[in-house]
């Protein structure tokens, strides 16, 4: 018997699943993440889960694992001591940053500090133009004077990031040669190479990328390799892998390298969950929300594939404010998230508007009905009041929720909106608040996701929903109400999506670099040596992380209008380009470009004028994992309806509502709205004129009314 | 009650995603570096009156604040004879930014046949024709094309004639005319997503959504504005960015609900060098200044000005007449914001910054050895003033909101090098806060290239120095260098306002370091030794 093992290290807690691969039979676990030393919590859950399931650890075959640490670091600004090596004369690349304010009208405006102060960043005498060409070469004994001073400093790590070596990473690669020859092994200290870790065009974003990667570096190899000792200690003979923001997984030894790209490690995970949970559906595009305590997660999928953006922010000094935090280039699962969770607060603003968010109770201390000492009224405050959630099977009845403490949490927010509350029936009033907050986040988070959604030119109107964490089933089926969508997909036990996502997601390895072409007048042979040379490297990345099997390369261009500041991703066909394919992708960005904002720029003659591609990106993939999940078959069908409870619905007013218990529901079963479906970390609301069925994987599909 | 508070909400981020997707269709299409990468615009949706609604988030503030006095301009020239199809262009400084490469489009929207709104935006083209070296221009004739408000498109079909006129006036006339279309796209997207949204809602026009975004922001400001004690609250100053010391003189008149600015006072505009500002352009810059000090958190939108009155004598640097030239009307106009600031300082010491370093351009023009022309600006900000409670930002661009062009996309705009951008030292005004850092850059030629460059350096701030607040000192003065050597302010403005790069020549700007705030020697110890660890000042040996 072989068994897959995935482990997914969240901010609260740490899920796991472990699947038998020859039986299908699914099983997880969940504990609290402890914060401190997460390798000792990841052991506990092992151990528990393998016992519980009477699995030796010799027979586990893969374990895969996805974490907060990266990101956590950074937030937390608990990474190592580093130095920057930067080209002579630009060593505040990274302090100037763009020099845009990202609110105009806020003058008390802070961005994050660097992550490698100045007095570590040290110029280098070298450098190169916008074409490769090096005009000054670095010496070594410039190089070993810096290794001086970096011993001097006891720095952990070191990141080299010298102008236009995305063209040339020649200079880059000698004087990082040079740094480890003259640290003579003394230590092991690793060196960021911005040609490696992010070989794009603006050195703002690839410094930022390359410090970022030595900052997290030292302290994701030591928690790996602490990870492997423990796992290898109790009988683990197989090998580690980890999911990437793009995700993909990759190896352990990847990922000490580029440990950056674990950043968006689980809700990339959660992505991959989505998609797989869409395809048991025969659903190939789909918009996936996750709803959790904090934040909602909102991520296109199309072709059955999560969108990838080629660069995200993390760290925001304000959360929703783009521009304030820490910019990362390299390729991530396309996310917004959105400030609105079960823990969201509500409160009237200073023109008396009703806003929810961003500022959430968290877990400590928690919406009131928690009864743990929050006082604030929050989006689950809201969901108790409206008789969304049973007051006594929280978390399947491991939490009690107090509705009192939300009325009267509710109570002082109406007090607060004032002349609002001149109605006698203050009962009726909270009622009326419950749903105005309930609407309001559901407006949030749909007006977030169509925005999303559209500026990627696509219509909501043509996907289903999927809706998944904690909170996406309690109002999926209103957002989804007002995007348009016509469909609400629940999978079964998406509570724990991230660490199923785990299991699905393909070994792979993505690669950017910027090499601007002039189309008309390419050089066919040389991109074509440039693309061979990509594919190579990314399949030399899986083969060393043990990859067998076919492996399949993607190939895309980021192209313009010759003279444009803004590219355009386009895909390229597989093979050697030839002439023909060259007119086939001028064909195919017109194209894109005509879709994405209506018309051409012409030239005089009305012809349309030039274009240039200026990066080139490449994702070579491991075979698909072929993962069948089997399904529990539910329990006998008569006991599915629970009961009922009054729950309300805004023009419908206070309806009966009969509660059903999700693991009793079987396939090919309807039920009409209203109606509430319980399952252990999620409840589904159905509501009045909408109907919904269990299909053949035991998903409740929901048609929208 | 509750319920149109909802609703109000709702529609209110809608709009303002709206024009933020009309400012991600402009920067993404546009042509030059002014636009592409450093943000030199704005877009805006407009009721039926040309109230404005929404601004997109991050767009030039002021350019915002004009679109407008434009669209009430185009009701007021064209009245009932404005069509469905029709888009307006015009570029006048009186009307608009204060400056010919600034141009606005205006697309009129219609519902049924009806007008309910429009969708504008005003962007830095890359060039406008006239004289290359500004500082030289006497009047406005030599300052390029102006475009009157006119019609680019007539019910649908475009004016081609005046697309020739453009095309044949300006340095690259490709770059320029694709500019225009971009923001041409932009407005067309702003329309249909507006009227999509009319449509979802069943709303017959944006009359009612107006009421309440105006009332409600109206409301806001006016008790803001109540907030600060009845009186009148006047700072001035002197400066001198081209041929000696001008006086620039502000007063506000608080009574009650209502505020009037008043430049009454400064210097009379002056016979050359394209510093003085329109009465719009200062109106904008004043209005802009206010509503940070009084009231940052509220979108903005027509109702957040409705409280202020702006006035400035006819014929003086800020309310300048034709055909006074205006192209670097910044160099009067930027110190608006830092005047209002100190005017507002002993009322409001918890809602102004010190005056800021501003920014330093450096352009570039000409023709590479391949015979394709090239134009460029780098944006180098100066250091942000300092807080109550926080130091200055460095190298952060006010009051633009541009951004910078990063050196390797401005490296592959021109035959270049950008040798140095760094943090000066010892820029940031001292205080208990201190001011942020200016930077210095400094430009040559790429070795081997044959190109005929022809460089522009512009300062700001060269005196005087960004002043500090409460007790907080001035920070550093911008400068200009040129192979070696510091210019003084009459020496930059002569050489170095379009010259020949050549061989061997390196051009260097300083921008200015933001003022401080409070008393230096109430600093935090542990901020100075930060500061004296990262170079950000300098140790100076204890004086005997």
């Amino acid at each position: 018997m072989s068994y897959l093992l995935g482990f997914d290290i969240g901010g609260t807690f740490t899920d796991f699943s472990l699947l038998n691969t020859a039986t299908g039979a699914l099983h997880t676990h969940k504990r609290l993440t402890t914060t401190k030393d997460p390798a000792q919590g990841v052991m506990d859950g092992v151990r528990t889960l393998l016992a519980q399931n009477h699995v030796p650890m010799s027979a586990l075959d893969t374990v895969y694992h996805a974490t907060t640490l990266v990101a956590n670091t950074l937030i937390e600004r608990n990474g190592a001591k580093i130095a920057l090596l930067c080209t002579k004369g630009h060593r505040d690349a990274l302090e100037i940053r763009t020099e845009q304010r990202y609110d105009v009208y806020d003058l008390f405006l802070q961005y994050p500090q660097p992550l490698v102060p100045r007095y570590l960043r040290l110029s280098v005498n070298e450098r190169v133009d916008r074409d490769g060409r090096v005009l000054v070469t670095p010496t070594e004994a410039e190089i070993v004077q810096l290794a001086a001073q970096l011993v001097n400093e006891q720095v952990d790590a070191v990141a080299i990031a010298f102008l236009h070596s995305y063209r040339n990473p020649i200079n880059e690669q000698q004087v990082a040669a040079w740094l480890a020859k003259a640290l003579g092994g003394k230590c092991d200290l690793p060196i960021s190479l911005s040609s490696a870790v992010a070989p794009e065009i603006r050195e703002y974003e690839r410094t930022s990328t390359t410090v970022a990667n030595a900052y997290v570096q030292p302290k994701v190899r030591g928690y790996l390799a602490r990870l492997i000792t423990s796992l290898k200690a109790e009988g683990y003979a197989g090998c580690l892998y980890l999911t990437l923001s793009s995700g993909g997984n990759a190896s352990a030894n990847m990922a000490a390298q580029y440990p950056i790209r674990l950043v968006e490690s689980g809700p990339a995970a959660g992505a991959v969950a989505a998609a797989h949970f869409g395809a048991t559906a025969g659903k190939q595009d789909l918009v996936a929300f996750d709803m959790g305590g904090t934040t909602a997660k909102i991520c296109v999928i199309e072709n059955g594939v999560p969108e990838l953006a080629r660069e995200l922010e993390v760290a925001r000094l304000h959360r929703f404010k783009k521009g304030s935090g820490i910019p990362l280039q390299f390729p991530s699962i396309d996310m917004i998230e959105i400030g609105a969770g079960g823990g969201s607060i509500a409160k009237y603003d200073l023109l008396g508007l009703l806003k929810i968010g961003p500022e959430s109770a968290a877990s400590d201390p928690g919406p009131a009905c928690y009864g743990l000492g929050g006082t604030a009224p929050t989006v689950t405050d809201a969901n108790l009041l409206l008789g969304y959630l049973d007051p006594n099977y929280f978390a399947g009845g491991k939490m009690k929720l107090h509705p009192y403490l939300a009325q009267q949490a509710f109570a002082a927010l109406a007090a607060q909106g004032g002349k609002m509350s001149v109605s006698n029936d203050l009962q009726s009033h909270i009622t009326q608040l419950a749903w105005g907050v309930y609407q309001l986040v559901n407006e949030n988070m749909a007006s977030a996701a169509k925005i999303h959604i559209i500026e990627k030119g696509r219509d909501p109107r043509q996907y289903t929903l999927l809706a998944y964490g904690g909170g996406g089933p309690l109002h999926g089926t209103s957002v989804a109400k007002i995007l348009g969508a016509n469909e609400v997909l629940c999978p079964l036990g998406a509570g724990v999506g991230s660490a199923i996502g785990l299991l699905i997601a393909p070994m792979s390895f993505e690669m950017a670099q910027s090499y601007p072409i002039k189309w008309d007048s390419v050089d066919l042979q040389d991109l074509n040596r440039l693309l061979a040379e990509m594919a190579q490297k990314g399949r030399d990345q899986l083969l060393e992380a043990g990859v067998t099997g076919e492996m399949t390369v993607e190939r895309s261009a980021d192209g313009r209008f010759v003279g444009q500041l803004h590219e355009l991703n386009v895909g390229l066909p597989n093979g050697e380009l030839s002439r023909q394919t060259q007119d086939e992708i001028r064909a195919t960005f017109f194209a894109r470009y005509r879709e994405q904002y209506g018309h051409l720029p012409n030239n005089a003659g009305g012809t349309p004028a030039a274009i240039e591609f200026m990066s080139w990106r490449i994702t070579v993939r491991g075979p698909q994992p072929q993962v069948q999940f089997a399904r529990t078959p539910p329990l006998a069908a008569g006991m599915a309806r629970k009961g009922s409870r009054l729950a309300y619905f805004g023009e419908h007013g206070w309806c009966d509502t009969s509660v059903y218990d999700r693991y009793a529901l079987a396939a090919e079963v309807k039920l009409v709205g209203p109606a509430i479906i319980e399952e252990r970390e999620s409840t589904v609301i159905l509501p009045p004129n909408m109907q919904a069925y269990v299909d053949g994987q035991l998903n409740l599909r929901i048609k929208v009314a | 009650m509750i319920m149109k508070a909802l609703t109000l909400e709702i529609l209110w981020r809608r709009m303002i995603a709206l024009v933020d997707e009309m400012a991600a269709t402009l920067l993404r299409t546009s042509f030059s570096t002014v636009i592409g990468a450093a943000n030199d615009f704005g877009c805006e949706l407009l009721d039926v009156h040309g109230n404005g609604l929404a601004h997109a988030t991050r767009s030039m503030p002021v350019f915002n604040l004009l679109m407008p006095s434009v669209c009430k301009a185009v009701i007021r020239k064209y009245g009932h004879d404005i069509h469905e199809g029709d888009i307006f262009i015009c570029n006048d400084p009186w009307l608009l930014v204060g400056h010919t490469p600034d141009i606005a489009i205006v697309l009129p929207f219609f519902k049924n046949g009806v007008r309910v709104g429009f969708a504008a935006s005003i962007a830095h083209m890359a060039d406008i024709g006239g004289i290359l070296d500004q500082n030289r221009a006497r009047e406005s004739y030599e300052e390029g094309l102006l475009i009157p408000l006119t019609r680019l498109y007539d019910r649908g079909r475009e004016m081609s004639v005046v697309l020739d006129f453009i095309h044949h006036n300006v340095r690259n006339p490709e770059m320029v005319v694709g500019d225009v279309h971009a923001q041409v796209s932009a407005c067309h997207v702003g329309a249909q997503k507006a009227l999509a949204l009319l449509d979802e809602y069943q709303m017959a026009g944006f009359s009612e959504l107006a009421h309440e975004i105006h009332g409600r922001s109206e409301l806001a400001i006016r008790a803001a504005v109540r907030a600060l004690p009845d009186g009148e609250y006047m700072a001035e100053t002197v400066f001198d960015e081209l041929d000696g010391p001008l006086v620039a003189k502000v007063k506000l008149l608080v009574q009650g609900d209502t505020l009037a600015v008043d430049f009454c006072g400064s210097a009379p505009q002056h016979p050359r060098g394209g510093i003085n500002s329109t009465l719009s352009y200062t109106t904008a810059h004043t209005c802009y200044a206010l509503k940070c000090a009084l009231l940052p958190d509220v979108p903005s939108n027509e109702g957040c000005y409705a409280p202020f009155s702006v006035s400035a004598p006819l014929g003086s640097i800020f309310n300048c007449v034709r055909p006074a030239s205006t192209m670097n009307r910044t160099k009067s106009g930027w110190y608006i914001a830092p005047l209002i600031m100190m005017a507002l300082s002993k009322a409001l010491p918890q809602q102004v910054f010190a005056s800021g370093g501003l920014m330093g351009a450096i352009g570039v023009y000409g023709r590479e050895a391949d015979g394709r022309g090239f134009n460029a600006s780098l944006f180098n900000a100066g250091g942000l003033g300092a807080t109550y409670c926080n130091d200055g930002v460095s190298t952060t661009v006010f009051p633009s909101s541009a951004s910078n062009v990063p050196v390797e996309l401005y490296e592959v705009a021109a035959p270049v090098l950008i040798s140095e951008k760094e943090l000066i030292a010892g820029s940031g005004g001292a205080g208990k806060y201190r001011g942020g850092l200016g930077q210095r850059a400094t430009i040559k030629r790429l070795p081997g290239s044959t190109a005929h460059i022809i460089v522009a350096a512009s300062p700001h701030r060269q005196n005087p120095a960004p002043e500090g607040l409460h007790g907080g000192q001035a920070g550093r003065s911008a400068r200009v260098g040129l192979n070696g050597k510091w210019l003084s302010r009459f020496e930059a403005t002569q050489l170095t306002g379009a010259f020949d790069l050549r061989e061997g020549d390196e051009l260097t700007v300083d921008t200015a370091g933001g003022g401080g705030y409070g008393n230096p020697a109430e600093r935090d110890p542990a901020a100075v030794a930060i500061d004296l660890r990262d170079g950000l000042v300098i140790a100076r040996a204890p004086s005997s």
